[in-house]
């Protein structure tokens, strides 16, 4: 829950760092400082909901609900006192950040022009750090540490796990994914710290939530995904037909959906689809068919089990698959034959 | 005496959805989409105030108030039926009701306020009572004191219902012991729905509450549905620490909101409230009393 309140802190210490610096040191140190910034701030204010759940258990909603408050009450009295600043009806704004910080345009072509390529290296930032979670969740000690600890507590603490340490490096962990947004958001897509005056937390985080929850929980999958749920935003908003107010919307519907994705194991559309098409007569003889069917392929399957297939010969094996084919092969023409007399001889 | 009303206001709003959040969550279910709930509740609480517009005000009133519950409660069928019957987590399904809320929310009020004018003021949709809230007796404006009215009752009905039915003691249990509940004979599941429709109906009326402080509802209750689910915690889910809790941050609040202090910036005074419940969160952490089994599914076979 609190990812939007990490990326709101790294992105207000790491703006007070841009805002201040002197803007004549070498090309790409500010925008490596930037980075560092976003990432070290969330971190540690991450590590804060992290330390209050392992050391006073208390409910990391429920710190993080109130730590997403007061970075956002905090940014905006930075920016208030701290800050030059441009007032808006809805909004409030920070002078904006100079080039030698933002990663809006940062290579020049050959006559010189500055080129926007701040949405491709939101790109690369986005399946770099996918990639380095899934590389630290699947591939290391400390992410198998932390599984553990996410299944099952109490047996991580008797296997010798110290599972305080490691909830705290997780929440850590996330506070740098958070950090790496506060650099998309703040350095490349607004260019400048800016929040709303209505309370009302940013929402980049919460939706981050959603869309983990629609990608399984795998952070490959998040890619595609977040890629797919930002072209459907994209096009929503630049559509004239669509209500622009749609795109909660359709992701709230698309969630729920989701969420509910275990329904459709327990039918089984395809027997379903086919009762629907050909009435209940015809369906009950399918029905037999697949019955008998089963009776067949497990009649064969204790002979394949016993004799051991995969090792004798293939004339051998002939002897057993092709009876066994035979028997399948009349069982369909058998119902067949009856699907047809029902139909009264159509197809 | 702004502040008293402000206060009185904003504690029952969170009282309200605090206790919503209580009820379910004494029955294992948590429930994080008590903000969604509440805009669902302040968006129905505009709608029907508007067309049952009478004669009567306070019948239409009170009927807005019951009809917001009645629709948060229908609404939350949703998280039931994802939580009880598919046995999903329940705070996936409390986000994407959240979300789903949030977005019928914003594309209802935009909706609406385009193609019914007679309930929108330009911003958003509006209801009928932003005026008649300032009616007062005595000290008190009318609306917040029938809201502290209905907040001490409802808070009085649970704690009753907790201490001293066995409904409610049962129902406790199903928190704690779903198993225990499930082998004394009880239907659990059942058990189960009716708090989370009771939880729903809470959040709405805490949601149409809300409306006599945002006036305007343009598609979201300011992520008080959040705020009330710390508050819940920082009560431990307790009556009457929850009632207290929620009085004094609202206070806090609505001092940081009202008065302005020369030497202290306001954005900072904001903070003070969230600061003193995270320091009480720290210092009441020994004293935690949540539900055993809040947050798992009920699983007949695991006796």
């Amino acid at each position: 829950m609190g990812v939007s309140g990490q990326m709101t802190f790294g992105g207000m210490l790491a703006g007070l760092v841009a805002l201040h610096a002197a803007n004549d040191m070498p090309y790409g140190l500010g925008q490596i400082i930037v980075f560092i910034v976003c990432v070290l701030g969330a971190m540690v204010f991450a590590g804060i909901a992290g330390i209050l759940k392992a050391y006073f258990k208390i409910h990391e909603v429920v710190s993080t609900i109130m730590l997403n408050w007061i970075a956002f009450l905090l940014l905006q009295a930075v920016v208030r006192n701290f800050i030059p600043e441009f007032l808006d009806a809805t909004k409030i704004k920070s002078a904006p950040f100079s080039e030698a910080f933002s990663y809006q345009y940062i290579t020049t072509d050959a006559s010189g022009k500055s080129l926007p390529l701040g949405g491709w290296i939101a790109l690369g930032l986005l399946a770099l750090s996918a990639v380095f979670i899934w590389v630290v969740l699947f591939k290391t000690n400390i992410g198998h540490k932390m599984q553990m600890v996410g299944k099952n507590k109490d047996a991580a603490l008797a296997a010798g796990v110290n599972v305080k340490l490691i909830s705290v490096f997780s929440m850590m962990l996330s506070g740098a994914i958070a950090g790496v947004l506060a650099v998309v958001v703040y350095f490349i897509r607004d260019l400048r710290l800016s929040q709303t005056l209505a309370d009302v937390i940013p929402s980049e985080g919460f939706n981050g939530i959603a869309i983990s929850i629609l990608a399984f929980s795998n952070p490959l999958a998040i890619i595609p995904v977040s890629a797919i749920f930002g072209l459907l935003q994209a096009l929503i908003a630049n559509s004239n037909v669509i209500d622009s107010n749609f795109i909660d919307l359709s992701l709230g519907i698309l969630l729920i959906i989701v969420a509910m994705n275990s329904i459709f194991l327990r039918l089984n559309s395809r027997l379903f689809i086919h009762k629907l098409i050909f009435g209940k007569e015809r369906h009950e003889i399918y029905l037999n068919f697949l019955e008998g069917r089963n009776n067949i392929d497990s009649k064969y399957f204790d002979d394949y089990e016993n004799k051991k297939i995969d090792k004798l010969p293939k004339n051998e094996i002939s002897k057993i698959f092709i009876p066994h084919m035979q028997e399948i092969k009349n069982l369909k023409e058998k119902y067949k034959s009856e699907s047809l007399k029902l139909s009264g001889g159509k197809k | 005496m702004d502040l008293l009303n402000a206060t009185l206001l904003l504690s029952s709003i969170l009282l309200l959805a605090a206790l919503s959040g209580l009820f379910s969550e004494k029955a294992g279910i948590v429930n994080i989409a008590i903000n969604g709930l509440m805009i669902i509740g302040a968006m129905s609480f505009c709608i029907f105030s508007s067309v049952f517009d009478g004669k009567n005000h306070w019948f239409t009133f009170i009927f807005s108030l019951i009809m917001a519950g009645v629709v948060a409660s229908v609404f939350v069928l949703i998280h039931g039926f994802v939580t009880i019957v598919l046995k999903v987590d329940h705070v996936v399904s409390g986000t994407a009701i959240n979300l789903l809320a949030g977005g019928l929310g914003l594309f209802l009020a935009h909706y609406l306020s385009a193609h019914m004018p007679s309930i929108s003021n330009g911003a958003g949709i509006t209801h009928t009572y932003a005026p008649r809230y300032l009616d007062s007796i005595g000290l008190f404006r009318q609306t917040t004191l029938i809201y502290i009215i209905i907040g001490f009752m409802i808070s009085l009905t649970i704690w009753t219902y907790f201490k001293y039915t066995k409904a409610g003691i049962v129902h406790a249990a199903v928190g704690e012991n779903p198993n225990a509940v499930d082998s004394a004979g009880m239907k659990v599941n059942k058990i189960k729905w009716i708090a989370v429709i009771i939880s729903g109906f809470l959040a709405g009326v805490a949601g149409g509450m809300t409306m006599m402080k945002l006036g305007t509802f343009d598609g979201n209750v300011q992520g008080l549905g959040f705020v009330a689910l710390a508050i819940m915690i920082l009560g431990q889910w307790r009556t009457w620490i929850i009632f207290f809790s929620s009085i004094v941050f609202a206070l806090l609040y609505a001092i940081a909101d009202k008065y302005v202090f020369s030497s202290i910036p306001k954005d900072v005074m904001k903070m003070v409230p969230f600061i003193a419940s995270l320091i009480a969160l720290v210092l009441l952490s020994k004293f935690q009393s949540a539900p055993k089994a809040v947050g798992q599914h009920f699983d007949k076979a695991r006796r």
